[in-house]
């Protein structure tokens, strides 16, 4: 694997300190738990086709941190009581999944995954392991990949601000717009937070031609404000700097700006216009060790319940419209695959982005460590 | 050093080779087979070379070591002098607050100097106005360094200065020599061991550092450490990974032993054994 130069530059200007935040981490790291959210009932007859699952194990890499104890409860536990296999957690790392995705014996049965990811291992010829017949399919899945991924969730990243600012921002453009809105900007130091969409959108691209994105144009528009952007490795780090009054203006999760609002901060933000990561989905190895008790547990984390679980807690949008169903009308106006708040969006062009993935990291690494 | 050792006493020394042999030639064997099994043998050695990004990110990790062991130095040396020149107890005092900086982890005092550097962040606060940018670029790390690396310079230079007889001092008084002659031609040298010692190992750490460029240090000004680092994880680029991390440590050792040469290292620390 004598690596070209063209390789080696992309993987240097990844090392410019990209690699560092993985974007999916980000994706679901929630906010608070509400200890109260556990589904109302296990689902009824959803164990009617799994296999028999007693003593079994599945492992799973999952999102460490504050989602680990939500997924726990709200999640894993009920499955383990309703199936008898127990839910091992192992600590998320895509590197680590790609590696070991097409080889026997991996030590992951499956991994929580963002649609891109999902789409990228695809056109890379290494696709995750096919889900089994009779796991439930999730409805706002790209058809292309339903095979391949459900039972995750939908994010956006969205604009916030500092209620001190006076004005009122009312879209991207005014987040490079400096004068009339003056300090900092927090900024993802990562790909796929919504990072070259903004700065189109922000640009005038209207939102049908954003695919596939013109990266140099992002670039350009991203220089203007370069100075003055603090970079977030992490949504807990670019909270933070929300909450200390570091910056006034920020682009993160959708279920971080709930959060700090929640609290009582001088924040406030918006659906409109904000970068829609539609689905994502947990994929199993291709060849997962308890394949069985991976897939009953995918099916159990597609089930409307489970989701409407998870999307009332953390904020995450579910992938099932079924579950927008369960969800009490207040809860549902914050969910980012809520119709109405869809219809504000950009959604994201997962199977579009995919194509572009190597081009994405290598133009984007390469500007932020210049 | 240079004693002969008994022959029972021969076995101690398994110990310590064990976890020589296990803890560093093992996985250095490895990194070495790893980097050569992907880019061969030459392109081992050239591949960083290759990189604007690497060679960019090696420049300012040199410049910046060399900031924060003059620094260090400078305020060690001060602050190993308070030791011994205060009071009981704010030597004490002196001593409790150089400890803590040990004791406390590096992530909690890195975390430390990002609340304190960000923008509105404590500092900006006791400046007022637009604060002082600090945050998120390469001189923004050398206070924090200097703050961690502090006990390297201060511990040997503190053992130098208890080392100095006070009679030579009341000596070279008596015989004339003002504050500035005793200080040249007394002190100065007396601490020059310790003072050498401290910079060339606050330099050499400071080559290899991590944590703190990681989480203070600005996308825009990588040092090596953080460009090897990122090597691995997503990119998975263990061969890249294994020749950057070689020639870190080829050169460090480099750098070492030009340092053992000419300023004598090696000597003056087992100089500080035998007098201990």
């Amino acid at each position: 694997m004598h690596s070209s130069r063209r390789q080696f530059l992309t993987r240097v200007s990844l090392a410019a300190g990209g690699a560092l935040l993985v974007p999916s981490v980000l994706a679901a790291c929630g906010s608070d738990t509400d200890s109260s959210a556990t589904p109302s009932a296990a689902p009824s007859g959803v164990d009617a086709k799994w296999p028999e699952l007693k003593s079994r194990q599945v492992v799973v890499a999952g999102f460490g941190g504050e989602t680990y104890d939500v997924r726990q409860k709200l999640e894993f536990d009920p499955f383990t009581k309703l199936s008898g296999a127990r839910v091992t957690q192992a600590a998320w790392d895509y590197g680590k999944f790609t590696e070991m995705v097409a080889k026997p014996d991996p030590e992951w049965d499956m991994i929580d995954f963002d649609g891109y990811s999902i789409a990228a291992l695809i056109e890379g010829k290494t696709p995750p392991g096919k889900l089994a017949d009779w796991v439930r399919r999730c409805d706002l899945v790209d058809a292309a990949y339903r095979d391949y991924a459900a039972g995750s969730y939908a994010y956006s990243v969205v604009l916030g601000w500092s209620t001190k600012l006076g004005a009122t921002p009312t879209g991207w453009a005014d987040f490079f717009d400096t004068k009339k809105f003056p300090g900092k900007r927090a900024f993802p130091k990562s790909i796929y937070a919504g990072t070259a969409e903004i700065a189109l959108l922000a640009d005038g691209v209207p939102k049908d031609k954003i695919y596939p994105l013109d990266l140099d144009r992002a670039i350009a528009k991203l220089n203007t404000i370069k100075k003055d952007i603090i970079f977030y490795d992490s949504y807990a780090q670019g909270q933070q700097y929300m909450a200390q009054g570091s910056a006034s203006m920020i682009a993160t999760a959708n279920s971080r700006l709930i959060q700090l609002k929640d609290s009582g901060k001088p924040i406030d933000w918006t659906y409109q216009d904000a970068i829609l990561y539609p689905w994502g989905g947990f994929a199993l190895t291709q060849q997962a060790p308890n394949a069985d008790a991976a897939n009953a547990l995918i099916d159990y984390l597609s089930t409307p319940e489970a989701q409407a679980a998870v999307a009332k807690s953390l904020y995450l949008g579910p992938t099932v419209s079924a579950a927008l169903d369960l969800l009490e009308p207040n809860v549902l106006a914050k969910q980012p695959s809520a119709p109405e708040n869809v219809a504000k969006q950009l959604s994201v062009d997962v199977p579009s982005l995919a194509k572009q993935d190597g081009e994405y990291v290598e133009k984007f690494f390469a500007w932020v460590g210049k | 050093m240079g004693r002969q050792v008994t022959e029972g006493g021969r076995w101690l020394l398994l110990p310590p080779l064990a976890l020589l042999l296990i803890g560093l030639i093992g996985p250095l064997v490895a990194v070495l087979a790893a980097g050569i099994a992907a880019e061969g043998p030459v392109g081992m050695v050239t591949e960083p070379f290759r990189s604007e990004l690497f060679l960019g990110a090696a420049v300012r990790t040199l410049w910046l070591s060399a900031l924060v062991a003059v620094f260090t130095v400078v305020i060690g040396v001060v602050y190993a002098v308070a030791l011994v020149a205060a009071p009981r107890w704010l030597a004490g005092l002196l001593f409790g607050v150089l400890f803590l900086t040990f004791w406390v982890s590096l992530l909690v005092r890195t975390f430390g100097w990002v609340l304190m550097l960000q923008p509105a962040g404590a500092l900006d606060v006791l400046v007022g106005g637009e604060g002082l940018g600090l945050y998120q670029t390469t001189p923004g790390l050398v206070p924090a360094m200097v703050h961690i690396m502090l006990p390297y310079v201060v511990l040997p230079v503190y053992a130098d200065l208890r080392g100095l007889d006070a009679a030579q001092l009341r000596a070279a008084r008596s015989l004339g020599g003002g504050e500035w002659l005793t200080l040249r031609s007394v002190v100065l040298p007396a601490i020059r061991p310790g003072v050498v010692a401290g910079a060339v190992i606050v330099f050499v750490l400071s080559l290899g550092f991590y944590v703190t460029p990681a989480f203070l240090g600005g996308p825009g000004g990588q040092v090596v450490s953080i460009v090897i680092g990122a090597q691995f994880g997503r990119l998975q680029n263990l061969g890249g990974a294994a020749a950057m991390g070689v020639l870190l440590l080829v050169a460090t050792l480099g750098l070492y032993l030009l340092a053992d040469r000419f300023l004598g290292i090696g000597r003056s620390w087992s100089a500080a054994v035998e007098r201990d």
